[in-house]
């Protein structure tokens, strides 16, 4: 085994330190006004997100330093699944808040089950799927057990209930089993089956059917559902092309609460207006495509696959984000990686890029063989 | 590296594949982006600065409604309202220059609370616990109070007039005024008429607030002080209003009408001095009843209703027949009693006839025969000629909130009988404003002035200058009639009021010049019985009229109901007061005939002496006395002579009563049944009735010395006219 590693992927790893940056003077300028009112600090939430972007890049070096096949160990894998699945179970037995039960521990100091759900899947996925070479393309011995584990994660997180996170982790683990070699027979009918069990989800939960329709005519019920899809609409209208300039945000006085989470990007659309979003989504696009060079630079299939499904990851859930920002799909409550306030979602987030920085040091082009 | 797995082709031609669906999904992104900023934006902007925009409304204070003497008749009230705008007063607080403390220490005495009541209230915040833009602390102060407040020029704190109109003489002109509703808008009346003059227009804060109406920072606010509203300068003169509504309210008890109405007008400038009715109602507490009672009670019967006024119109077809060329004044009339129109007869008000007439004794006798024969002379083109210039059917213009135009039948559909009596004043509606618009023409030399109610409009800006912001000069809409025939006009309607129906009017000395009439009501388009209209128009002095008076009593107790006697002496009783408030001295030149009123003796026989002088004084009559006595034994003339006033009577005294019961049987013609009774019965005579109405013939002549309790009979006339 060679131990020499090369130097990490140099321009992921600025993108990822310039989305952290704007999202953390975003978070300064979306958050001022509630802190104010609310906490009478304008730096309340700055001073949250400077910490724990603090922890993510303590976490992202940590990752960056550990090999990534190390996580190919079957203990890991089996005891960190069985922790997430008994985390899942816990969650549920929590407090609801705002109707949901997807926090462990108090408040901002809490994690996310779900977050740590979405990492372990992916290296559960890559590792399970590398491992079975050809034989993936079995149904049966394939493609079932994989299916089976997901499904596990995503009906467990459905009942917290969290829509948009189940719809994250079937999205990627839909993507690595594609990635994956399984045959494009099956991948058609799964797809049939996810759409008509969202169909069915929708039809038994009518708040999902009120947020649809919602995302369909947000004027219909102004204060009600439409709500944040409307202020959302307002804060990039009025940022037009060029924005209102930075801090400048008129919509983040009360009219989209919490404007340093989900909506974020609407405040971002507002302040620094087309330019400032087209920018922000090119960032994405060039972090993604550095993401896919390495999963294809990677020799081993496992470090592919956990490549592809960090990148896949980050490309869906930023991908909905904007979506639903831009009244584009049902609201759902999706924080956009790195930029969004978030304690432990930012944490794990950064976790999953230092690992794909940590796969950048083992590719074709740093002469690993 | 021990790798296990080799990353395939597959898996490396895969992952190419889901990076370019990312992309794909991307480009969709910027694409929505792009539409929402670029294409979108203009619309969701506006739609954002609606929601962010906050008026904040300063109301204006109303301006007052004044008399023509600057006599405040509307007032907004002198109460003020104290607010506190929070964004201000942090400002200021920040700035150093002011605590909330020290505010609170500096206004709680002003509003007479502690200062921990301000405090708390300038430290007031929503249900939510966030601060609140603006803080009303104190409402309904006093303006001293207020001033007080203001002159302590603190930061953000406003002190404004608060709403409330006050009409210091509760129901005076009411009518005129109108009232105003819960918001301080105008409702009625000339408070609606010119509202958008009396409402000023409200200042405002106008500024970009969040949910809870913060003021946002880096936008522009800015707030406009509110611009007071203008003053109305009335036509009215306070003075005479009064004197019109204390004269109607007493007509009204006195004749137990169901209403009685008054309008004085300066013929020579259309300016109302004053306009009334009774019942009216006290703008102060509008509301009364229900709302279809109050807004019944709110309308100006001399302006938003019209009634047929029967002949006082009269003078329409006099002046068209003279302007015409049409009669002379010794033209003779022959009134049998009727006349026949086409095929049908109609009667005069005056059954058995007024016998031959010259032209101004019809007008004087109100013969309708006599009028017949007018219309006829005329035809119905010139007589319509008239009726339209002098504006039947027409609004005059008033400013004046729903006026009515009356009723006149289409040219069309008048036959000779309609021409008949419509020459005789039946069948034509009008507003008390109309007629005594007609009546201004006739007092203005034929020139037809626009009557209105305002005078000017004056505005006091926020520095205290006074500018006029609009005046009301006299309006000459035409000339209907010439000058003489409007002076010819007022000869004989002067003997009208001295020789005519309209004596009771009469005053010494004054030259009224007037035409009564009476009319039965139409109700549900039938002419209805036992109700009347009963009306008197007149002018003074006829040479040179500075004065019109119209009045109107709608009906009158059935059994005292006639015009001469009801609206007559009302219209007098008016003219009393108005010549010692206007300072009009009587024509004693004695240039033309000399009219003494008549007063008819009554009985003082068997009186104490006492009582026979206070009862004498009464009716002004001087006496001597002769013999010793305290009891009045004889008298000289007789009880029941007409004699002229201030005259002397002689009165014999005694110690017995004189068992000599000769009277003299007076002249009861013209004279109501009730009047007629009164007065037999005052002086130990019987009478017995034939007829209704007023008195036209009687059995035993007037000055025949009678005994006691014989019997008069008398033949009564409706004085339908």
């Amino acid at each position: 085994m060679n131990k020499k590693r090369g130097p990490v992927d140099f321009p992921l790893f600025i993108t990822i330190l310039i989305l952290l940056a704007i999202g953390i003077n975003m978070v300064f300028s979306a958050s001022m006004v509630e802190d104010y009112y609310k906490h009478n600090n304008t730096m309340y939430h700055l001073i949250r997100q400077l910490v724990w972007s603090g922890f993510g890049l303590f976490a992202m070096i940590v990752m960056a330093n550990v090999d990534y096949f190390k996580l190919k160990n079957k203990k890991l894998i089996f005891f960190g699944m069985a922790a997430t699945i008994v985390l899942l179970v816990v969650v549920l037995f929590m407090p609801p808040l705002n109707g949901a039960r997807r926090w462990i521990g108090v408040g901002g100091l809490g994690i996310q089950p779900s977050e740590i759900a979405k990492l372990m899947l992916i290296i559960y996925l890559s590792d399970n799927i590398s491992r079975k070479g050809e034989k993936i393309k079995s149904f049966t011995y394939g493609v079932l057990p994989v299916l089976f584990i997901s499904g596990i994660f995503a009906a467990l997180i459905i009942l917290e209930p969290n829509m948009s996170t189940t719809m994250i982790i079937l999205a990627t683990a839909f993507a690595l089993l594609f990635a994956g070699g399984v045959p494009l027979k099956y991948l058609t009918g799964l797809l049939m089956v996810g759409l008509l069990g969202a169909v069915v989800l929708i039809a038994i939960a009518p708040y999902r059917l009120q947020r649809v329709t919602a995302f369909l005519n947000p004027w219909s019920d102004p204060l009600g559902d439409g709500y944040q899809a409307i202020q959302s609409l307002y804060a990039l209208g009025s940022g037009g092309f060029f924005g209102v300039k930075l801090g400048q945000s008129r919509q983040k006085f009360h009219y989209i609460p919490e404007a340093q989470n989900d909506f974020i990007f609407a405040i971002i659309g507002e302040e620094l207006g087309f330019i400032g979003v087209l920018i922000i989504i090119l960032l994405f696009a060039f972090l993604i495509w550095r993401g896919m060079k390495i999963a294809l630079s990677c020799k081993d299939k496992f470090g592919s696959l956990l490549a592809t499904g960090i990148t896949t990851l980050i490309a869906v859930q930023s991908s909905i984000n904007f979506l639903v920002v831009s009244s584009f799909m049902p609201v759902t409550g999706v924080t956009l990686p790195l930029i969004s306030y978030g304690g432990s979602s930012l944490v794990f987030t950064m976790a999953s890029l230092g690992v794909l920085l940590n796969i950048s040091r083992h590719t074709i082009r740093n002469g690993v063989e | 590296m021990n790798f296990q797995h080799k990353t395939t082709i597959t898996v490396k031609r895969r992952i190419v594949v889901l990076l370019l669906i990312i992309f794909v999904v991307q480009m969709v992104i910027v694409g929505r982006y792009a539409w929402v900023q670029i294409v979108w934006s203009p619309e969701l902007q506006k739609l954002a600065v609606e929601q962010w925009t906050q008026d904040i409304k300063i109301s204006a204070k109303r301006g007052k409604i004044l008399d023509r003497n600057g006599d405040p008749l509307a007032l907004s009230g002198n109460v003020e309202r104290v607010e506190a705008f929070t964004k201000s007063i942090n400002e200021a607080e920040k700035n150093g220059k002011i605590t909330k403390e020290e505010m609170a220490e500096k206004i709680a005495p002003i509003l007479g609370v502690t200062k921990d009541e301000v405090l708390n209230k300038l430290n007031k915040t929503l249900p939510s616990g966030l601060p609140m833009s603006t803080i009303t602390l104190a409402r309904r102060i006093e303006k001293e109070q207020g001033n007080k407040i203001r002159d302590l020029n603190l930061p953000g704190i406003l002190v404004s007039e608060d709403t409330k109109r006050y009409y210091p003489n509760g129901n005076l002109a009411s009518h005129i005024l109108g009232s105003t509703d819960i918001d301080g808008k105008g409702r009625a009346g000339l408070e609606r008429y010119y509202d958008k003059y009396l409402a000023g227009v409200p200042g405002r804060f106008r500024g970009e607030t969040d949910p809870y109406h913060r003021e946002l920072p880096y936008t522009i606010s800015d707030y406009e002080a509110p611009k007071n509203g203008s003053d109305i300068v009335l036509t009215i003169d306070e003075t005479i209003q009064f004197f019109v509504e204390k004269a109607l309210e007493k007509g009204l008890a006195e004749y137990k009408a169901k209403r009685a109405s008054a309008i004085v007008m300066d013929p020579k400038t259309g300016e109302i001095l004053a306009m009334a009715n009774k019942p009216d109602y006290d703008p102060n507490n509008p509301v009364v009843g229900t709302v279809e009672e109050s807004t019944a009670l709110w309308r100006n019967r001399m302006i938003n209703e019209s009634f047929e006024p029967g002949s006082v119109l009269k003078v329409i077809t006099a002046a068209a027949a003279i302007e015409e060329n049409e009669v002379k004044d010794s033209d003779k009339f022959f009134c049998s009693g009727s006349y026949k129109v086409a095929d049908r007869t109609i009667h005069c008000w005056k059954r058995t006839g007024h016998g031959l007439q010259t032209f101004p004794e019809i007008l004087q006798n109100s013969c309708n025969v006599g009028f017949m024969m007018l219309g006829e002379r005329l035809g119905k083109e010139k007589l319509y000629k008239y009726f339209n210039s002098f504006g039947l059917g027409q609004k005059t213009g008033i400013d004046y909130p729903a006026e009515e135009k009356g009723i006149l039948m289409s040219i069309d559909k008048v036959g000779p009988v309609e021409l008949a009596t419509q020459a005789f004043g039946q069948g034509i509606s009008v507003t008390g404003i109309q007629y005594a618009t007609v009546l201004a023409t006739i007092a203005n030399d034929g020139k037809m002035v626009q009557p209105h109610l305002v005078k000017k409009i004056i505005n006091t800006d926020e520095n205290g200058n006074t500018s006029v912001v609009k005046e009301f000069t006299p309006q000459i809409v035409k000339q209907v009639i010439s000058a003489e025939t409007a002076r010819h006009m007022r000869e004989i309607l002067e003997s009208v009021v001295s020789e005519g129906g309209a004596k009771k009017a009469y005053i010494e000395g004054y030259h009224i010049a007037g035409k009564t009439g009476t009319a039965q009501k139409v109700v549900d388009g039938r002419y209805a019985q036992g109700k009347y209209i009963s009306s008197f128009g007149s002018m003074v002095p006829a040479s040179d009229p500075k004065l019109v008076l119209f009045v109107s009593i709608d009906e009158p107790d059935p059994s005292n109901y006639y015009s001469g006697s009801t609206a007559a002496p009302l219209a007098k009783s008016i003219y009393e007061d108005l010549f010692k408030y206007l300072n009009m001295e009587p024509d004693t030149s004695g240039q033309e005939q000399k009219h003494v009123n008549k007063v008819v003796l009554p009985e003082l026989r068997g009186m104490g002496i006492k009582e026979a002088e206070s009862t004498l004084k009464n009716i002004r009559l001087n006496y001597e006395t002769d013999g010793n006595g305290s009891i009045v034994y004889d008298m000289s003339p007789k009880p029941g002579v007409s004699v002229d006033e201030n005259s002397k009577v002689v009165l014999y005294l005694g110690n017995s009563k004189n068992d000599n019961t000769k009277v003299v049987v007076p002249d009861f013609t013209e004279m109501t049944r009730k009047e007629i009774s009164e007065l037999a019965a005052s002086l130990g005579l019987k009478v017995s009735f034939n007829g209704d109405g007023i008195g036209v013939s009687q059995d035993v002549e007037p000055g025949t010395e009678v005994d006691k309790n014989t019997t008069v009979k008398i033949i009564l006339e409706q004085p339908d006219e």
